[in-house]
């Protein structure tokens, strides 16, 4: 492993974190900040898109429901995301390729950070009422100028703790992977790749079911499914 | 089925249609201000933003409370909304006493508590309020149906 | 007080595309001192600074900017029609021909319906259904999915900013019968259906992936299980259980499971 090539990998999470957090909830909101998005964006830039588009695809749906309405902030998909994804891709690129069960270590390792990322999400909010007080300040003092900075301000503080934190979650999670990665093996592997390849994908199929309104919306989803499913099994025999 | 009472200075907006519509399975949203109804450009912007299949009325407080005492509502789960902690104490002074109030969101005014990140309430409110739990509502401050509800009277007791 | 949706009097137009193409560009930075007391204030009085800047001068300037850092909280995306029609508005003020609590009382009552609308349509609707779609694209081996899902998306986003902002300011408080053209209400509920569509054939993707894996399930039963295990999954959603304890409950009963089986009757390695 090359120290440096690692710290630049690690300067490319960081960068894609911090983009992503202000995306999310300061500007833009072109959706960067979703899992399906992401994760595949980092795939590309590390080298392993095939991963990155599933794994993407899985954390996507497994947090489907988190919606922001009004001053109510929700678990924090996207710090997971890149540090799941960032993690996941880094120990495929340096360790040895990475498969079900190493995405749903990862996973149940990462998906806390939600938890942490939404923690900082209202921290920054409340730090932000002293751009509040500045804004009034500056119209008190008719400075337009010195209303015109202040969203730079609020931008700036977020994309930077938001690199620092993808780039700490991201070295830690590396490291338990490479920790927990010589038990994973006989039957402890098939229980993972189970979880990974059933569990994890029912539960987000299921938390994505669970945001549709109407109760038609489920049934359609039972009917295409059924549909797919006979025509995937009728074009195999 | 009892309606479901909440204060909101925004009245309907996101978390109500996405959040509470759904998890109550509302059939009826209810306004009682003394403004909403006269204004045009207001119920407009309601009807637009309700989904067709959710009645909708917007009355003034006091005709409010005959309205909800006479079962107006049939039997359509509803929810009865107020902007200010001020129209609710009214509501149940013009003789509609209900069994529960949940604050949604109340926002800043100069003087006001922070109770949560998205309500703050004057010590006028927080008088109201005490008389409302004195007379038996149980009172939860909560934006979202999924968030843990916060009891608010033993902060009534300390403020 | 803004109640009567009046004809908007003939106030001459001073604020040009220019400015309200700064305004829009500025809308994309609407959130980005989003605080508690006040949540999107210093966002609104950002956007709106180049055309106060335009209309005022001194001490009126000044009461602009104070009146535009008062509470204000909406839909990112639908903050654009506002801005709009504020502007309108404000030029009307400038022009002797309405009060300031006019402006401040638009605001006051559209924030909230607005707020409803984009969160109802954006967030709940048009986020599931272009994830849903794209997320089935991924599953039949379509690498560009996500990328299809930005632009999907952005279609309509980019949409009502750009006509929000020129509408807005077309029509004033107007502005909010022709955004009803839009039945975005409508537009959410088909979002629905087809996100329910495309849940099913993923899901069916998902089941077919999982017969060609060494999972411990299975034997053919693959779809069956899967679905039994979502639709478990989702009954206890329903009941307000938290995905993360789901998560950790039923992936250490699984581990726990094949781990103990394995010890009572080694299969496996």
């Amino acid at each position: 492993m090359d120290a440096g090539v690692i710290a630049q990998d690690l300067g490319l999470i960081a960068a894609v974190g911090g983009v992503a957090a202000v995306d999310r909830r300061g500007a833009f909101q072109v959706m960067l900040s979703q899992p399906l998005v992401v994760v595949p964006a980092l795939g590309v830039l590390l080298g392993d898109p095939v991963t990155a588009l599933w794994l993407g695809s899985l954390l996507q749906l497994l947090w489907m429901s988190s919606v922001m309405h009004g001053a109510n902030v929700p678990p924090n998909e996207t710090v997971a995301a890149v540090a799941i994804g960032g993690a996941v891709l880094l120990f495929g690129k340096y360790v040895h390729p990475t498969d079900a069960t190493i995405w749903t270590v990862a996973i149940l390792l990462g998906a806390p950070l939600s938890q942490v990322g939404r923690w900082l999400e209202i921290r920054l909010d409340r730090a932000n009422q002293q751009l509040s007080d500045l804004a009034d300040e500056a119209a008190r003092a008719n400075e337009p100028a010195g209303l015109e900075r202040l969203p730079w301000l609020g931008l700036g503080r977020t994309f930077v703790l938001n690199a620092g934190l993808a780039v700490v979650a991201t070295s830690l999670g590396l490291g338990l992977l490479m920790l927990l990665d010589p038990a994973i093996g006989g039957a402890l592997a098939v229980a993972l790749d189970t979880v990974g390849r059933y569990m994890l994908p029912a539960l987000g199929l299921a938390v994505a079911l669970s945001v549709l309104r109407r109760r038609r919306a489920l049934v359609l989803a039972g009917v295409s499914f059924l549909l797919v499913m006979t025509a995937i099994l009728q074009g195999r025999t | 089925m009892t309606p479901f009472y909440r204060v909101d200075n925004r009245l309907i907006h996101g978390q109500i249609i996405a959040g509470w519509v759904p998890h109550l399975r509302l059939r009826r949203l209810v306004i009682a201000s003394d403004s909403v109804p006269d204004s045009t450009l207001q119920m407009t912007m309601f009807r637009m933003a309700i989904p067709e299949e959710i009645a909708f009325d917007a009355m003034p407080v006091t005709r409010a409370a005959a309205w909800l005492t006479g079962r107006g509502y049939g039997n359509d789960p509803t929810m009865v909304l107020t902007e200010t902690v001020r129209d609710a104490v009214r509501l149940f002074g013009a003789g509609h006493p209900f069994p529960t109030l949940n604050i949604g969101n109340v926002h800043h005014e100069a003087g006001a508590h922070a109770i949560t990140n998205a309500v703050y309430l004057t010590d006028a409110d927080l008088n109201g309020l005490r008389k409302l739990a004195a007379r038996g509502v149980q009172v939860e401050v909560r934006s979202l149906p999924d968030e843990p509800p916060t009891d608010l009277r033993p902060l009534l007791g300390r403020l | 007080m803004a109640n009567a949706i009046a004809a908007a009097p003939e106030v001459a137009r001073r604020i040009g595309t220019g400015t309200l193409l700064r305004v829009l560009w500025r809308s994309f930075f609407f959130q980005s001192a989003t605080n508690y007391e006040r949540m999107q204030n210093v966002g609104f009085a950002y956007c709106m600074l180049p055309a106060l800047t335009q209309l005022y001068q001194g001490p009126a300037l000044q009461a602009a900017m104070a009146r535009h850092l008062e509470f204000f909280n909406t839909h990112p995306y639908m903050a654009d029609a506002l801005l709009g029609a504020t502007v309108r508005l404000e030029e009307e003020v400038a022009a002797g021909q309405a009060s300031a609590a006019t402006v401040q009382s638009f605001k006051r009552c559209t924030m909230g319906p607005m707020a409803a609308l984009g969160d109802s349509f954006f967030w709940s609707s048009l986020k599931p259904f272009g994830a849903a779609w794209a997320i089935a694209g991924v599953l039949t081996g379509i690498a560009w999915a996500p990328l299809a899902f930005l632009v999907l998306y952005n279609m309509f986003h980019l949409t009502i900013r750009i006509y929000g902002i020129f509408a807005g300011y077309r029509y004033g408080q107007r502005v909010v019968e022709q955004l009803n053209r839009f039945e975005l209400p409508r537009l959410a509920n088909r979002a629905h259906y087809l996100a329910g569509l495309f849940l099913g054939i993923g899901a069916a993707l998902i089941a077919d992936a999982a017969m060609h894996s060494t999972a411990a399930l299975g034997d053919g039963l693959e779809p069956v299980l899967l679905a039994l295990l979502t639709g478990i999954f989702l009954l206890c959603l329903k009941r307000k259980m938290p995905m993360l304890v789901l998560m950790y409950g039923f992936a250490g009963a699984c581990v726990g499971l094949v781990l103990g089986l394995n010890a009572l009757f080694p299969l496996i390695g």
